[in-house]
């Protein structure tokens, strides 16, 4: 490293100005330091998981019979509504369902064909809540299955009871 | 003899009910919209796996013909970046949002369908993903407990024949065939 010598001999300065190897160095440093955020962004992003919907706002807060009825008018604008949005869903139990570890909470007017299909999360126990009672649940908005034959369903993923 | 005849008409009474117990089941359609559909990749990059636990499946028993449908939105990965991935590149579920099966089970009649039992069964029918249809055949079993059927089964599908592109930099890197498996529990009757 050179050093430089500003003013007059008395109260003279000296700076350090890097020379050829030290500005070569200061680069590859600063690149593999790029290098190494780039690559820890890339990871994190690969390691990602599907986002808790426990510690998530939800985007809508809706009752069961408001949100069937939002897809039974117009279908193609409750999905650009709803697509891949979290809900805070409200409504009366209709069927409980165990398939393997997991629940299903189907949620709507019994005397109607259509429902809403909530996909209990693993984590979750669903306690003392049976068939008939209010309840409110949070997930992520899967789809809306039109079946004349079976009745519609609207699909809710990684449900959260929301017990309070 | 008069209590002799009581008894021979309550025996011919509760036959008559369980005869047409019997065909009501033999006659009915069972379906389900807790299905499970899974699929497995195996590849040197990384293993791909999914679940979907909202299949809707109906199986009509008299004539063996049935149907299944995913929504290719519910399959849930591990990753979040993996599910995107499928959503968006491969599969572009925004475009083409199911995936349907419809076929028959081969060889129907050999199916007891009130009797408690295990029948290996042959699947035939048309697959369609991607938009794109395709006649498959499928080796899988119908358990009958308690008079309800579930049908369990396993094929492989090649990703080229459903126009599902692999990105060039990753195409030697990802399977081109994948395992899916179905595991429907049919519980609920049509009425």
């Amino acid at each position: 490293m050179k050093l430089k010598i500003i003013g007059n001999k008395k109260d003279s300065m000296v700076t350090a100005i890097p020379g050829k190897r030290e500005k070569v160095f200061m680069m590859i440093a600063g690149f593999a330091l790029l290098i190494f955020f780039i690559a820890l962004y890339v990871l994190n992003e690969y390691n990602r998981k599907p986002v808790n919907v426990s510690y998530v706002k939800p985007d809508f807060e809706v009752t069961d019979s408001a949100l069937i009825a939002e897809f039974e008018n117009s279908e193609k604008l409750a999905m650009k509504k709803y697509s891949g949005k979290i809900i805070l869903i409200k409504g009366i139990i209709r069927k409980i369902a165990k398939n393997g570890s997991t629940y299903t909470i189907n949620l709507g007017n019994p005397l109607s064909g259509s429902s809403v299909h909530c996909l209990i999360d693993s984590t979750q126990d669903i306690g003392n809540w049976s068939e008939g009672r209010y309840i409110a649940c949070k997930g992520v908005f899967v789809d809306f299955n039109r079946d004349e034959l079976l009745g519609s369903d609207i699909i809710l993923n990684r449900c959260i009871l929301n017990y309070k | 003899m008069r209590k002799n005849l009581m008894m021979i008409r309550n025996i011919l009474l509760i036959s008559a009910l369980l005869g047409v117990f019997i065909c009501q089941v033999k006659g009915q359609k069972v379906y389900t919209k807790n299905g499970k559909v899974t699929f497995y990749s195996k590849a040197p990059l990384e293993n791909i796996d999914a679940v979907n636990k909202s299949a809707t499946a109906i199986l009509f028993t008299k004539t063996g013909a049935i149907q299944v449908s995913v929504s290719i939105k519910g399959f849930e990965f591990e990753k979040a970046l993996m599910q995107e991935h499928f959503n968006e590149n491969y599969l572009e579920s925004d475009k083409y949002p199911r995936a349907v099966f419809s076929g028959n089970v081969q060889q129907n009649e050999k199916i007891n369908y009130s009797n408690d039992g295990m029948y290996m069964v042959t699947v035939k029918g048309s697959l369609m993903i991607h938009n794109v249809s395709r006649d498959i055949e499928a080796q899988g079993k119908i358990i009958i407990v308690n008079s309800i059927p579930r049908l369990i089964a396993e094929f492989n599908v090649s990703l080229e024949v459903y126009n599902i592109t692999i990105p060039a930099l990753v195409a030697n890197k990802i399977s081109k065939t994948v395992k899916i498996a179905v595991d429907c529990n049919l519980d609920n009757v049509l009425k």
